[in-house]
């Protein structure tokens, strides 16, 4: 457990101070501060906060109260035979059914029963307990998020896949694989055109990737001519793009790397990928 | 205020209200009087009962200080749950006599507050005005007068959570202020 946090957020110690715990939940608090001094601190600084909360309404009693206070008090220093200790005695039953109340120190040489012994190591427990509680649902909650997103990219990339899948697997696409030329020999791309609707669609599998000011440009060579099937998205990895439908009867597909918005005519230079049909 | 000029720090006041020396038991009488008594005027508006108990309260506070363990708290604190719990006690035994509504209460109270505080008082109670009335109100109805979080809740016509988030946020407010 994370005393600090325990401190700022479980809201106990402030319950604590202000009277508002139950006589267990008390000595459980009472018992923590023993064992860690920051509990301790922050008590201290609690109840100084409230003391001086207090004496910002402060009264005067009227001045005959501490007359006849005084008149009834005894004292060490002036008559022994009637200390304190011995009142207490005398009157001890209803002195103490006042101040189980009251007071919340008990005697420092007091025995306690089993049974309170037991119930002050649950609230202890308890309190332990939902201040890891507190920490472990954190934790969770982050998990929780982390694994959202996952699943999310998952699905996405799964979708992706599933369409990647379906492309390969419709019998009216036409696969054509462009392969790498001299400028780039690693380079592959798969081109699906589908023969019933002239479609085109297309999976990068591997180029280098363009300057910021430069996008790839699909082309048909139909009749010895190339014809512009659109540029390719920068963001290309692992998407199967749409390109435009193909016209005409073209003989080979090809890729070349052009300004950003593509060209009207290829850049035979910067041709990366072709394939024949 | 303080009428004797002893001066003492709180393990050595402790220490002389043990051994039950007047000198000690007059300048607790004296530094504290007026703290625990506007608290108990909190309780019960009626002055003169006020007066009885915090005589009462005080009797107590002699009685027993040999079961004060300054290790569980500071001293103030154990006055102050003495306080409260005769205070208490004395509303259950004669319920209804001093029931009074919870605004008027404050509103009374305040208007009764007819001492000069000193000047670093003043200084504190300009600091307090910034404690924003919504969270002060629950403070005093739980601390100073003694209400259940629950009962409070209830009078102010909030939830419950809203009452006890709004007593932590009182009590961190306060730390700042005081410069705990």
């Amino acid at each position: 457990m994370n005393i600090q946090e325990f401190i700022e957020t479980s809201g106990v110690l402030e319950e604590y101070v202000m009277g508002t715990l139950n006589e267990q939940e008390q000595q459980g608090v009472e018992c923590m501060a023993q064992t860690y001094p920051e509990i301790q601190t922050e008590l201290q600084k609690l109840q100084i906060s409230l003391e001086k909360y207090v004496f910002l309404h402060e009264r005067v009693p009227p001045a005959s109260v501490k007359e006849g206070l005084f008149a009834q008090m005894t004292f060490a220093d002036e008559n022994e035979e009637e200390s304190p200790s011995i009142y207490i005695d005398d009157q001890y039953d209803t002195a103490e059914a006042e101040m189980t109340e009251a007071y919340i120190a008990p005697k420092a040489k007091q025995v306690f029963p089993i049974w309170g012994v037991a119930s002050i190591a649950a609230s202890v427990l308890l309190l332990v307990a939902t201040g890891w509680l507190y920490t472990q649902n954190d934790t969770l909650r982050e998990t929780n998020a982390t694994l959202v997103n996952e699943v999310e990219a998952v699905e996405v990339s799964n979708l992706k896949d599933a369409n990647l899948l379906a492309a390969y697997a419709n019998p009216a696409n036409k696969i054509v694989t462009l392969k790498g030329l001299d400028i780039a020999k690693e380079s592959s791309v798969t081109i699906f055109w589908n023969q019933n609707n002239n479609q085109v669609a297309l999976k990068v599998n591997n180029l280098p990737q363009p300057a910021a000011d430069e996008q790839y440009q699909l082309w048909t060579i139909v009749d010895g001519n190339p014809v512009d099937m659109g540029v390719i998205d920068n963001n290309f990895q692992e998407k199967l793009l749409a390109m435009k439908a193909v016209e005409g009867s073209p003989a080979a597909f090809a890729i070349t790397l052009e300004k950003t918005g593509g060209s009207p005519t290829p850049t035979l230079e910067e041709m990366y990928v072709m394939g024949e049909v | 205020m303080a009428t004797k000029t002893t001066k003492y720090s709180e393990e050595e006041l402790i220490a002389s209200l043990k051994r039950n020396q007047r000198d000690a038991f007059e300048y607790l009488y004296d530094n504290y009087s007026a703290a625990l008594f506007g608290s108990v005027c909190r309780y019960i508006p009626d002055e003169e009962k006020s007066a009885d108990l915090l005589q009462e309260i005080f009797l107590k506070i002699w009685k027993n200080i040999g079961k004060y363990d300054s290790s569980k708290g500071r001293l103030f604190t154990w006055m102050m749950n003495i306080t409260r719990n005769t205070c208490i006690d004395l509303l259950r035994k004669e319920k209804g006599k001093y029931h009074v509504d919870v605004q008027d209460n404050i509103i009374q109270v305040d208007a009764k507050t007819h001492h000069q505080p000193n000047v670093s008082v003043m200084d504190l109670r300009e600091i307090l005005e910034k404690l924003r009335p919504e969270r002060k109100v629950l403070l005093d109805l739980v601390y100073l007068q003694g209400y259940t979080q629950e009962e409070a809740a209830e009078q102010l016509a909030i939830p419950l959570g809203t009452a006890k988030s709004r007593i932590r946020v009182a009590l961190k407010e306060l730390k700042i202020y005081f410069e705990v």
